[in-house]
């Protein structure tokens, strides 16, 4: 009396080793929430200008079966989670790829001397900052007025 | 019995097993199970012993059912890790349908995108009190919420509310001044929300009031118009059963469309088709409870194997059925409807 035929074996353990893998990436993700982050604005910062090569992609829906921590929200939370550069400090600048303290002292000092940014492409105008990280940037900050 | 007729039922059982033993179970306990079980049941297929096999294999899926059910730690922004009880202003989205207990009264199930500014995530129950303006799934709001820990009042070993909640996923509940929340954009309701609007309205047009009522009941679940004495009749009866919506209201859809597709001498395949298009909408219309959610399974299950002229059998689809809602809700093993529903279409099917 066997209850399962070779067969249908193999399948059955395909499919349990997905399932563990499944899970184990879904505990991962929770386990390394900053990681994740970092992964997830990967794909959404533009290529550098004149590059060919398509946006790296990462696995749309790696969380099978934690359907509340689906990738939609997720990045509609970053989306409003977006840096001000009219109201943020040194320390939630240098969140930023490619700004470390320096760059963002250096800002932040000249927004204290100029008056507020009117676009992104103001960054220009601080020493430092080159046209190739205000297009990184371009998707991660805003400007009120 | 002839297990080999429903394969899927000793999986089913083992992983509800594992589920059921999350509570107890250890991660670093169950990962190591998980891996010896795939390593042993490896190696005992390819000695060709496969009853052995099968066994290890067994406890490889439990050891899964667990790793699923055991609780995670709640991420660093979660609501529930506030100082609670306190008011704040929160910014989110409505993730349900608003539930109207009256024209006064509203429940809404909010997903927290901010509270006083701050990003958080987690799910909050609020009640708002006064006459709100209109809401829908989807929307986004803002409000000035009082916040409480969700919790249960109750005699030992009746139905515990505050864990029903976080079956659902809700450790924060809420209330709420109407005039203190404003709606923030105004999206169309989703289309099952339409229909079952456009359902209500055009039922209640044609009966009077509590019998339109009474018909929602039956047909879409949707009791909020029931007046009282007649949802306390029900009760008292005890046929409330009746105004939810179960798998006899699925079985009823997916006949009359057969039968519709019969009459006007359509083919047995897109009958087929057909039924299964209706049945799914139904159930997105009514929404996911365990016993729709069990129902279509079983009904999508069946009408596809009439598509694939197939040999139906339905206790491998009610296996299935439970397969599906574990895995997507795995703290619904607990839940009253689920062991019912399941308890009952075992008893009838086997």
């Amino acid at each position: 009396m066997t209850l399962y035929s070779r067969h249908q074996l193999i399948v059955l353990l395909v499919l349990l080793s997905a399932a563990g893998f499944g899970l184990a990436v879904g505990h991962w993700r929770r386990a390394h929430p900053d990681v994740v982050e970092r992964l997830e604005q990967f794909d959404r910062t533009p290529p550098p200008a004149g590059s060919l090569a398509p946006p790296a992609r990462f696995p749309a829906s790696p969380e099978r079966g934690h359907p509340r921590a689906t990738p939609r929200s997720a990045r509609q939370t970053s989306r409003a989670a977006r840096i001000d550069l009219n109201r943020a400090d040194v320390a939630e600048l240098t969140q930023l790829p490619g700004i470390g303290p320096v760059l963002a002292t250096r800002i932040v000092q000249a927004r204290e001397a100029d008056g507020p940014f009117a676009t992104v492409d103001d960054l220009h105008h601080v020493g430092g900052v080159s046209r190739r990280t205000i297009e990184r940037l371009r998707r991660l900050v805003t400007v009120t007025r | 019995m002839p297990w080999r007729a429903m394969p899927l039922a000793p999986v089913a059982i083992a992983f509800a097993a594992g589920v059921g033993l999350a509570p107890w179970a250890r991660p670093d306990v169950a990962w190591t199970t998980w891996l010896a079980a795939l390593a042993s049941t490896g190696a005992l297929l390819l000695t060709g012993r496969t009853a052995g096999a099968t066994a290890l294999l067994l406890v490889g899926v439990a050891a899964v059912g667990a790793l699923h059910g055991i609780e995670t730690p709640l991420p660093p922004g979660h609501v529930a890790r506030l100082d609670l009880p306190r008011t704040a202003h929160v910014d989110g989205r409505l993730v349900a349908e608003p539930v109207w207990w009256a024209p006064d009264r509203v429940r809404l199930l909010i997903e927290v995108e901010r509270v006083d500014g701050l990003e958080r995530s987690g799910r909050i129950q609020a009640t708002v009190y006064g006459v709100a303006p209109p809401l829908v799934l989807g929307q986004r709001i803002t409000a000035e919420l009082r916040l409480h820990p969700a919790i249960g009042f109750r005699n030992p070993g009746t139905f515990d509310y505050a864990e029903h909640l976080k079956r659902e996923d809700i450790r924060v509940t809420a209330t709420a001044r109407a005039d203190r929340l404003t709606p923030v954009d105004h999206p169309a309701p989703p289309w099952p929300e339409r229909i079952k609007r456009a359902s209500v309205a055009a039922i209640s047009q044609a009966l009077p009031r509590a019998s339109a009522a009474l018909l929602a009941g039956l047909l879409l679940g949707e009791r909020t118009a029931l007046p009282p004495e007649l949802d306390e009749g029900f009760r008292r009866a005890g046929v409330y059963h009746v105004l939810a919506v179960s798998g006899f209201n699925v079985v009823l859809l997916a006949a009359a469309v057969l039968a519709l597709c019969r009459l006007a001498r359509v083919g047995r395949r897109v009958s087929a088709v057909a039924a299964i298009v209706v049945v799914v909408g139904f159930a997105a219309v009514v929404g996911p409870e365990p016993s729709v959610l069990r129902a279509v399974v079983m009904a999508v299950l069946v009408l596809a194997a009439l598509l694939l002229e197939r040999e139906a059998s339905v206790t491998n689809s009610l296996a299935l059925a439970a397969l599906a809602i574990l895995a997507i809700r795995p703290g619904d093993l607990l839940d009253p409807g689920f062991q019912l529903s399941f308890a009952a279409t075992a008893g009838i099917v086997a």
